[in-house]
């Protein structure tokens, strides 16, 4: 059990790709920390730093208050997941799960004990004396989950671990972490570009883009509250639409643009806001009925049914755009057919259209 | 790919079967003349042998010294060992040098993997002389050691080159779960990457025992006493500057192959998975 | 420091003398004998062993092939023998380079042996050595096959019995041409000799009144009479006399089987005779034209003292006890040896035990012994060159002993000049500081120190490996590539400098066009090894994708018999493969003319080794035959790892089996098959035994790759070892042009 911290964390290659710029994060003890962003972003580099795979260039990593910079992966006590499980392939599943053990000299009757326990809360126990050749893909990501648990460490490091499995399995596998999270109750920092994980399975996410923090907050926090436009645009799928616009403050804070004419909640006045800005407004938040303040007038091209939910796929003074609305209140629309979308003010984002900071009034 | 047509298939087989025998006429002159108690090379078309004798065989393996030592047992023995102690030393140094050049990057690497192909490059006509001279100051003529360590870096280059290949076909990822484990780069290397890269190991191994197992210019040149000849310089004694005694010295070749092509029969599974198997990358 | 240093290294190298000063320990004897020589030999130290338990003597035969380079290195080291068997040939350099020690002989004793056996080892004034035997050609005879003396009618009936009829031996060459008609009827050659080998011709080249030297002892091949010696062999090919191409193995086989009534050769092909047939040793005939009798040269064997022998007493004890009275009679009894002890010989002709053995006793008086002068062994590449040339019908014997004496200039050319070493060492200091300068500040720069620093693990891993390769690969080749630097001549080098290098590669000797420089070698070489390659990758490609399909029931036979010519010592089948090249008995001629026949041309059979191409060809099949198994393996091994489905996937896009081929598989394959490309061209580069063995530079050396000139110029050409090292230097900056030239093609990729 640990607590994790990193201050300012720097990260070159060869002096000169810069890879992770100036990262701080503080990761409680228990939580469990969900590093997303698209491929190439540094998250699975950060992940490296924290297990001492890769050597951080500038700044600090503390593991439980102690600087682990200089220390050897062996010595930081973590555990890691990785992407394609890396099961030694001449081992069996019992070598496999307990060569963390035997390379610390633990006795071989209690590495016996440990791996059988683990073994037994992943229900692997039938497949001790298997080679992972002989497991499907499920069994081997169980495998590896079982030979980072073992080990008891403080911390728990996952890179991307379902990302190789079929998304039934996938979340199967996602549930299971969940309760084995809860009944470890350790850290775990787990890295994923797959955003549903991160909704689903974090305490905390933080979002990279670039070798940026870009924000660190719950899931909720993310999803209402995006920092800036990548963020917004990264988390929630289908993900939102955004539009050129102009906002006004008199009479009444409101943003307009070809196609739309959307009000917003009284506290934009007091805010310094460009006349020009970029509006952003999840596809679940247009409504085709109702009473909104204001209105996006679509035209549909095509329609997807889901079940439960219809996705309308149309544009908006030349603008994609996607809604997504219950199958009942999609009645009667189709392919061609032009559309008045209503939004509600609260779920209308503004971003700053040169730095994509979102432009919000302070909570109250 | 299917199956093709049974008449594509016997086409294809009776064409293999003729190449073959193609390749192997020669090796049946061999046998022929080890099997024809005359010392003469015959030259007529057929390769069997028209009377069969194992004369031939008898001298080579039946030689004493006048002390009345077994000789052919002798070098046999000096053969063995020095062969297999080069496959040993061939492959113990080969294998963690291949596996730096496969896996660090450090100053010097590329220039390293260079310098050991460059040692293929050198003739071997400038390097005996010397060679010489430099294990007598050893002190290492006239012993199996020496012999081994010459023949160890002679064949050194090509196990590198071959093990590299092989050696950057495994995933690091299971070097870096073996690091997350807490497992030391030495005990990554012997638990890990050696077991995996058995293979490989096989045939540069085999290849090593090879280089040690034909030699006979250089065992010649450094060794002293009959006792202490491997098989082919004892061999190549047949071979005289006006003629050949063909019948002994192709009963010798035959003698020497056997245990190699015993070892490629062996090995052949390994062999051909292992000489790139995984050279190929993804 | 640094001059010391290198000489001191040079010094080492080649001519230090470290005299070993144990008094008591036991003899030691070298030589190369086999079968019934070495048997003799090994009878008699165990006698003397019997006789001297003070001062024992061990035996160690060695393979010939080695055995010349073994003495060099290892008596000026001091783990020579304290006495060596060994041909008097080389006695000039040996006297020479300090190798051996001079023989006083008792007046008794030198009366004691046959003087031309003493006149052979006799150098600049000086005897070296004990003449144990003396070697020669003579004329092994089918007495049955010759036309019989009749008796004549006359003789009473009782005198029958004192007339059986003798076989008639040719005595001249007219009888011998007459004899080739009649045989010629019988469809048997009249003779079979090694007509393309120096030594072998060399009895008609004194019968005829030519030689190698002059009056004045300069070489001189290129005289009247050796032109007609040339012109007669010529004859005797083309008159269907003598086979064409014959080798040694030839000769025996013909004669063997009677298809030969007579046989040129020496006593060691006693051994090789069908025991079963009576065959007799006649002299030599004499040449028709002059009246001389063709005279073999005599190959002188003794036994050598070293320089650096510990116990020069016992060892002159023994060498006069092998030599003389009991040792030679044992030699000749046993031995069959044509000892050089007058009185044992005297003997054994009188007894005539051994009819073959007295008729080369005899023969001994008919030959000339080999000029021991260093220069002679310069003559033999030329003058054999020459002789092919005439066989062959490529040029005149006037025009072929003009270009072999042009050719024995350049290989008997002075000694380049000596220079100073003093600029080059400094100028070496200089630019190695240099280097050193550029290479610390370059490293400085990029922090390489640090790098190194922290990735010391992996040179840990590298360590025992580069001390091993250190020591016994680059030390080795930086004192070989110091010989390039300087001159050699009988035991001694003088340094020269760059001439050696400017020599070559300025083509000083050769023009350019001559199969003997250095860019026509180099052209034929790379060419060797680009078709080589090419053949071993496509062959073995080939292979490769036949036996990985799984319907192939037997492709684990067919594997296992194709590698087969990987496991069996390249030496022996060579050799075998130039048997089958040869132009009247050679299988692959047998099938090209069946073929014709069946076919309904009239193919003529091929004479391989007569025409560059030709030449270049049976080399190349030799070669792949060799070489195809490894790239076979590998390419079978690559073929494993890659997914079928690519191919399939391939196949369902509507991809031909070609398009499929060079698109998906060979691809994929590239990165495989690199490295083993990359290895199987330096190692053709340098494929010394092919060459050597198989065509063995015919014709006129223009299918000599680099590694076999070098080695030419190593071992057959007065030692020339400078100048051999030089062309070993050579051989290594090209291939590591070539080296640097596949990574450009290959691009960034690492190899």
């Amino acid at each position: 059990m640990a607590e994790l911290r990193l201050a300012g964390v720097n990260k070159w290659y060869d002096g000169k790709v810069h890879i992770l710029k100036g990262i701080d994060l503080d990761i409680a003890d228990g939580e469990f920390m969900v590093l997303v962003g698209p491929s190439g972003c540094g998250k699975s580099t950060l992940l490296r730093c924290i297990a001492g795979l890769e050597e951080v260039t500038e700044g600090d990593l503390y593991i439980d208050g102690r600087r682990v910079n200089k220390l050897r992966p062996k010595d930081r006590d973590c555990a890691m997941v990785f992407q394609s499980y890396a099961l030694y392939p001449h081992m069996t599943v019992r070598a496999n799960m307990g060569f963390s053990l035997s390379v610390a000299g633990v006795k071989k009757a209690e590495i016996r004990t440990r791996v059988d326990a683990a073994a037994q809360k992943l229900g692997l126990s039938e497949l001790l004396a298997r080679l992972p050749k002989q497991l499907s893909g499920g069994q081997r990501q169980r495998v590896a989950m079982g030979r980072a648990i073992v080990r008891s460490p403080k911390v728990f490091l996952f890179d991307e671990p379902l990302s190789n499995l079929d998304a039934a399995l996938r979340a199967q596998m996602r549930v299971e972490l969940k309760k084995l999270h809860a009944e470890l109750g350790a850290t775990m920092v787990y890295v994923t570009h797959d955003q549903v994980e991160a909704m689903t399975l974090a305490d905390r996410i933080a979002v990279l883009e670039g070798g940026v923090l870009q924000q660190v907050g719950s899931p909720d926090d993310l999803y209402n509250r995006p920092a800036n436009r990548f963020v917004a645009s990264f988390i929630g799928s289908p993900r939102m639409n955004f539009f050129d616009g102009e906002f006004r403050a008199d009479p009444v804070p409101g943003v307009s643009g070809p196609g739309f004419e959307l009000a917003l909640p009284e506290s934009y006045a007091a805010l310094d806001i460009p006349s020009r800005v970029l509006v952003g407004v999840r596809p679940h938040d247009l409504r085709p009925t109702g009473n909104g303040a204001g209105a996006v007038i679509g035209n549909l091209s095509v329609v997807e049914p889901l079940g439960f939910d219809v996705l309308l796929h149309g544009e908006v003074g030349g603008e994609t755009l996607v809604a997504q609305v219950e199958a009942r209140n999609a009645k009667g629309l189709a392919a061609g057919k032009r559309v008045v979308f209503q939004v509600e003010r609260d779920a209308i984002h503004l971003f700053d259209p040169l730095n994509g900071r979102a432009l919000r009034p302070e909570e109250a | 790919m299917g199956r093709p047509s049974l008449l594509k298939a016997i086409l294809l087989n009776l064409a293999l079967m003729g190449f073959c025998a193609a390749v192997l006429y020669p090796v049946l002159w061999v046998i022929k003349m080890a099997l024809t108690p005359s010392q003469a090379f015959a030259l007529s078309a057929s390769p069997f042998p028209e009377t069969v004798s194992w004369l031939n065989f008898q001298e080579i393996v039946g030689q004493t010294s006048p002390a009345g030592e077994w000789l052919f047992g002798h070098w046999l023995f000096n053969s063995v060992v020095t062969a297999l102690a080069t496959t040993v030393l061939g492959v113990a140094l080969a294998t963690p040098a291949a596996y730096a050049f496969s896996r660090f990057v450090f100053p010097g690497r590329k220039l390293g993997m260079n310098l050991f192909l460059v040692t293929q490059m050198f003739p071997g006509v400038v390097m005996a002389i010397p060679l010489y001279i430099l294990l007598n100051h050893l002190q290492l003529l006239n012993s199996m050691l020496g012999l081994t360590l010459v023949y160890a870096t002679t064949a050194i280059p090509f196990c590198v080159w071959m093990l590299k290949g092989y050696f950057d076909t495994i995933p690091k990822d299971l070097e870096e779960a073996a690091v997350m484990d807490g497992a030391g780069s030495l005990r990554i290397f012997l638990t890990i990457i050696l077991p995996l890269a058995r293979p490989a190991i096989v045939v540069t191994a085999l290849f090593s025992f090879m280089t040690a197992w034909n030699e006979f210019i250089l065992a010649a040149t450094f060794l002293g006493r009959e006792t202490a000849f491997t098989l082919p310089v004892a061999l190549q004694r047949y071979v005289g500057d006006y003629s050949t005694a063909w019948g002994y010295f192709a009963a010798g070749a035959i003698l020497v192959s056997l245990p190699v092509m015993a070892l490629f029969f062996l090995l052949q599974r390994h062999l051909v998975g292992g000489l790139t198997a995984g050279g190929v990358k993804g | 420091m640094l001059r010391r240093g290198l000489l001191v290294l040079l010094a080492v190298a080649l001519t230090v003398a470290t005299t070993s000063v144990a008094l008591a320990a036991p003899l030691t004897l070298w030589h190369a004998y086999r079968g019934e020589e070495r048997e003799a030999l090994d009878q008699l130290a165990e006698a003397w062993n019997h006789a001297h338990p003070d001062a024992p003597l061990t035996l160690l035969a060695l393979p010939y092939e080695a055995y010349a380079t073994k003495l060099a290195s290892a008596i000026p080291n001091g783990n020579g023998p304290d006495l060596f068997i060994f041909a008097h040939e080389r006695v000039g350099e040996w006297s020479r380079s300090g190798l051996i020690a001079e023989t006083e002989f008792a007046d008794v004793a030198a009366r004691r042996f046959l003087s031309v056996t003493l006149d052979a080892l006799r150098f600049e004034g000086k005897t070296y050595g004990w003449p144990l035997a003396f070697k020669s050609l003579a004329l092994f005879v089918h007495p049955e096959l010759l036309p019989q003396t009749t008796c004549p009618e006359t003789a009473a009936a009782g005198s029958v019995e004192d007339c059986t009829p003798e076989p008639i031996i040719p005595a001249t060459t007219d009888a011998l041409l007459k004899l080739c008609r009649r045989s010629q009827a019988d469809k048997r050659f009249a003779l079979a000799y090694e007509s393309g080998s120096f030594y072998h011709h060399a009895p008609w080249l004194f019968g005829f009144g030519g030689g190698v030297f002059d009056a004045e002892g300069r070489v001189d091949l290129d005289t009247p009479e050796n032109a007609r010696s040339l012109a007669f062999a010529a004859k005797l090919v083309e008159e269907g006399c003598v086979p064409e191409e014959s080798t040694g193995s030839l000769v025996t086989q013909l004669f063997n089987e009677r298809r030969a009534v007579l046989a040129i050769n020496g006593p060691w092909f006693l051994g090789e005779l069908d025991p079963t047939q009576t065959v007799r040793v006649a002299p030599l005939p004499s040449v028709s034209e002059t009246g001389r009798p063709a005279t073999p040269f005599m190959t002188v064997e003794a036994v050598f003292l070293s320089a650096y022998a510990a116990n020069p007493e016992d060892a002159r004890r023994v060498a006069e006890f092998l030599a003389l009275g009991e040792g030679a009679r044992r030699r000749a009894l046993t031995g069959r040896q044509a000892v050089a002890d007058r009185t044992v010989a005297d003997l054994i002709v009188a007894a005539n035990d051994d009819p073959l053995l007295s008729g080369f006793i005899k023969m001994g008086k008919q030959a000339v012994p080999m000029p021991n002068d260093p220069r002679m062994r310069a003559v033999w590449e030329p003058a054999a060159q020459a002789l092919r040339q005439v066989l062959r019908g490529s040029a005149t014997p006037e025009e072929a002993l003009k270009l072999a004496q042009t050719r024995l200039k350049v290989l008997t050319r002075p000694r380049p000049q000596t220079q100073d070493p003093q600029p080059y060492l400094i100028a070496l200091a200089v630019v190695l500081g240099i280097l050193l300068l550029i290479g610390g500040i370059v490293a400085i720069r990029r922090s390489v120190f640090s790098a190194a620093w922290r990735s010391k693990t992996a040179y840990l891993y590298l360590i025992p490996t580069l001390i091993g390769m250190g020591l016994l690969v680059f030390v080795p080749f930086i004192v070989g590539t110091a010989v390039a630097f300087f001159a050699h001549r009988q035991g001694e080098f003088t340094f020269v400098g760059f001439t050696n290098f400017i020599n070559i590669l300025s083509s000083r000797d050769y023009s350019l066009d001559d199969p003997l420089s250095f860019y026509f070698t180099l052209g034929v070489t790379v060419l060797w090894t680009a078709v080589n390659v090419f053949l071993h990758v496509s062959v073995g490609l080939g292979l490769a994708l036949l036996l990985r399909d799984p319907w192939m029931r037997l492709r684990g036979l067919y594997r296992v018999l194709l590698i087969v010519p990987w496991a069996v010592p390249n030496y022996i089948t060579a050799l075998i493969w130039k048997g089958l090249f040869n132009k009247q008995f050679g299988a692959v001629n047998g099938l090209i003319v069946w073929l014709g026949a069946t076919l309904g041309l009239d193919i003529q059979p091929v004479s391989w080794f007569s025409h560059f191409w030709t030449s270049f060809a049976a080399n190349v099949a030799t070669n792949t035959w060799l070489g195809f198994p490894f790239m076979m393996v590998v390419t079978l091994g690559a073929l494993q790892a890659i997914p079928r489905e690519l191919e399939e996937a391939a196949e369902v896009d509507g991809a031909g089996p070609f398009t499929r081929f060079f698109h998906i598989t060979l691809p994929l394959l590239r990165p495989a098959l690199l490295p083993a490309v990359i290895l199987g061209s330096v190692w053709t580069f340098n494929m010394f035994n092919i060459i050597y063995l198989v065509s063995g530079g015919e014709p006129d050396g223009a299918s000599e790759i680099l590694i076999t000139e070098a080695y030419r110029w190593a071992f057959t050409r007065q030692e020339q070892y400078g100048y051999a090292a030089a062309y070993a230097t050579l051989i290594f900056v090209v291939l590591l042009m070539y080296s640097r030239l596949t990574r450009r093609v290959v691009g960034g990729q690492e190899v």
